[in-house]
């Protein structure tokens, strides 16, 4: 009886402690995900996806034959919107993608003299103001400067308190991550162009052609290191070996998308060989020794029956391996650089989504929410691509049992 | 036995998120002034330690931490703002531009950390902000150097000076506006789009530099403005070091947060100026009852004559 509840109790313990430790890996990774989204949800939009990062930048004055518009708005305005009827322009106080106070321009009137301005730089059109650009300062002749720092009320006052402008500048949003996101799609395709063919052939050599003796297993142990080696010793590597070979052989004057991907393809490999490896193990042998019985040779049954049945597993390797590359930032720092660009080349510095974080952070002040953002946005990219690969392999899978039936 | 184990956890789990609970919840009590001062500082790299130290006349704090208090902590801006927020006991210092509500803002020798009092010259704890161009006919080419030579004039102009004060720094006072001057440069009519000009040096000034360049852009002619902002010793190193400047990592106008010193003087002052002041404030936590310091006051608390609160305090 007492034998029976010690046991009970012991029981109940070993079980509590795997109660436990769910709930608390489970409460780490939530208060992670919350921490993210509590942090970036604010400046979570469509904007920061599809805006450049750079603002582009305008200076304008009003035509010489301007005249007031004096009207009212003709469509209803938000109470925290400042209307100037002289002006027939609303603005209001707001954040730009980097959580920096700006001015909004919220409405224009149809008559208002700022409907289309004269381009004050080297532009021959003149410039029509959008509602979706952030207005500066305005400048005006003998009072002082409306800067965007003072709010959109104070620059409504100055307006309404001047019969004509000097100057106006306004910009384009700016603060986006689309860059990033080509860079990060492109560094993907290309390292997976390399890493993918090279690691599959050489998980095949060490499964189906290499002999077992001391050689394959010092190779296979070796592979395994590499696995845990820190990303950043890859990173050095990078920068002294594939930027110099690349500067060498392309225009590249410096990092770039090219070394980047040869740099993670490097570090991917360790983790493809052994994913594939893995899956390779677990086709059964049957399959080889019925493809061999029908007499197709060595070649043939690896490539056309065992690879095939490897597939799924080869599919997480690449999962993996996506993931590695969304989530690697300090090879990266090394290999590429981390100047935030628009115009993605592969011969040219851009950075990753991991790295413009880095980036952000490394900003003074360092610009948390923005990181968060992003990470909300990587976070989602991760949870997208693994319900793709599921769905593949599932697809697969039925048709191979449709085929076998 | 289930229901027993899921008890059990509910139970520490519980017990857990009361625990956290109650750590944050009695951290807002009295302040113990026998508590001994949590020392932060920037490294020696920095232009703001440089501005801060020679302000408090501790000038020889600026490059060596030998002289400082022991068991002081080194820490970045962003470092120094988010632990002072937290930490009850601390203090450091940053630029006025940085300062929010979640620390709070001594005074200096009297004086509020206010723009207006650093620009009528009142408020004492405040570093320069410095530019340095490259010698004359060493640019790229000579676009450039019209681009540069126009940017310069464009800093002492009224309309970079609203620039530069709608970025958190103090202009110095200017009278004249861009469209008086740009006559006298003509290289601002013409499409510069295929032009890139390069700026570096000090990475407090990074934000100050890119909001410039970011309004000068469109008044001259579309050029692209390529920052990479790495210290304020690579003002000179990057821009007159003849060992450097030619690189890949070279510069056509460099930024420095302190004024210049030794080597970098023998660069002729016509190639070097001031574009602004940025105030240094000592922050401590917010409840801290410390509303004043003086120069001696922060010079004791950095070389460590003042060890606890109440050295300072009860003075």
């Amino acid at each position: 009886m007492s034998k029976n509840k010690k046991r009970m109790i012991k029981d109940g313990i070993l079980q509590g402690i795997t109660y436990l430790s769910s709930t608390v890996s489970l409460i780490t990774l939530l208060a992670i995900v919350l921490f993210v989204f509590g942090r970036g949800y604010k400046l979570l939009n469509f904007d920061l996806i599809v805006e450049n990062f750079e603002s582009q930048g305008y200076v304008a004055d009003l035509f010489d034959d301007f005249i007031f518009c004096d009207c009212p708005a003709t469509i209803d305005l938000s109470d925290d919107f400042y209307y100037s009827e002289k002006w027939g322009i609303a603005l209001s106080d707001g954040t730009d993608l980097l959580g920096k106070n700006i001015i909004e321009i919220e409405y224009i009137h149809p008559d208002s003299p700022f409907k289309m301005v004269q381009d004050k730089g080297i532009g021959e059109e003149p410039i029509i103001l959008r509602t979706d650009y952030d207005i500066i300062r305005i400048a005006f002749e003998d009072y002082p400067t409306a800067l965007s720092r003072y709010g959109a009320k104070n620059m409504i006052d100055s307006l309404n308190a001047n019969n004509s402008i000097r100057e106006i500048e306004f910009r384009t949003k700016g603060g986006g991550v689309r860059g990033s996101i080509l860079t990060t799609i492109y560094l993907i395709g290309m390292t997976l162009m390399i890493a993918l063919p090279i690691g599959v052939g050489a998980a095949i050599y060490l499964n189906e052609y290499a002999p077992i003796n001391r050689i394959t297993k010092l190779m296979r142990s070796l592979i395994e290191t590499l696995t845990g080696v820190p990303s950043i010793i890859y990173g050095l590597m990078g920068l002294a070996i594939f930027v110099p070979l690349t500067v060498n052989l392309t225009s590249a004057t410096g990092g770039n998308l090219i070394s980047g991907a040869l740099t993670l393809a490097v570090i991917l490999m360790p983790v493809i060989i052994r994913t594939t490896e893995e899956s390779l193990k677990v086709v059964p042998d049957e399959y080889r020794q019925a493809s061999l019985a029908v007499g197709a040779n060595k070649t043939q049954t690896t490539f056309k029956v065992v690879l095939p049945s490897a597939l799924p597993g080869i599919l997480t390797a690449t999962l993996l391996a996506i993931g590695r590359i969304i989530g690697e930032s300090a090879a990266l720092v090394f290999a590429i650089g981390t100047s935030i660009k628009d115009d993605v080349s592969l011969t040219g510095k851009s950075t990753t989504l991991a790295v413009h974080i880095w980036a952000m952070m490394t900003d003074e002040p360092a610009n948390i929410e923005l990181s968060a953002t992003i990470a909300i946005i990587i976070i989602f990219i991760v949870v997208i691509l693994n319900i793709i690969i599921k769905i593949i392999s599932s697809r697969y899978l039925k048709q191979k049992m449709g085929a076998s039936s | 036995m289930k229901k027993i184990s899921l008890f059990i956890m509910i139970l520490l789990v519980g017990i857990t998120v009361l625990a956290c609970g109650a750590q944050t919840t009695t951290t807002a009590v009295t302040f113990d002034e026998s508590k001994s001062i949590n020392v932060y500082t920037r490294d020696t790299t920095s232009g703001t330690r440089t501005g801060f130290m020679e302000g408090i006349g501790f000038a020889s704090a600026a490059t060596s931490d030998s002289v400082l208090v022991q068991g002081f902590i080194i820490k970045d801006n962003t470092g120094i703002l988010s632990t002072l927020a937290i930490d009850e006991y601390g203090i450091g210092y940053v630029s006025l531009s940085s300062v929010n509500d979640s620390v709070k803002g001594l005074n200096f020798n009297g004086v509020e950390p206010t723009e207006v009092n650093v620009i009528n010259d009142t408020y004492g704890l405040k570093r320069p902000f410095m530019y340095m161009l490259r010698q004359d006919g060493d640019y790229p080419n000579d676009t450039v150097e019209a681009i540069v030579k126009a940017f310069v004039a464009f800093l002492s102009s009224s309309d970079g000076g609203d620039i530069i004060n709608n970025s958190g720094a103090i202009a110095l006072p200017s009278t004249q506006t861009w469209d008086q001057i740009k006559s006298s440069h003509t290289v601002c009519t013409q499409n510069n789009a295929a032009i890139t000009v390069r700026f570096g040096g000090s990475d407090s000034i990074q934000k100050v530099a890119q909001a410039l360049t970011a309004a000068f852009m469109p008044k001259c002619g579309n050029f692209i403005a390529e920052h990479d902002h790495t210290g304020s010793s690579d003002a000179y190193k990057r821009t007159n070091d003849p060992a450097i400047k030619d690189t890949a990592v070279g510069k056509d106008v460099g930024f420095s947060s302190r004024f210049f010193r030794d080597a970098e003087l023998n660069v002729n002052s016509s190639l070097r100026g001031q574009l602004a002041w940025d105030a240094i404030v000592a922050i401590v936590h917010v409840n801290n009852p410390l509303n004043n310091v003086t120069a001696a006051d922060l010079k004791a608390i950095y070389e460590g004559s003042y060890l606890t609160w109440a050295a300072l305090l009860s003075k």
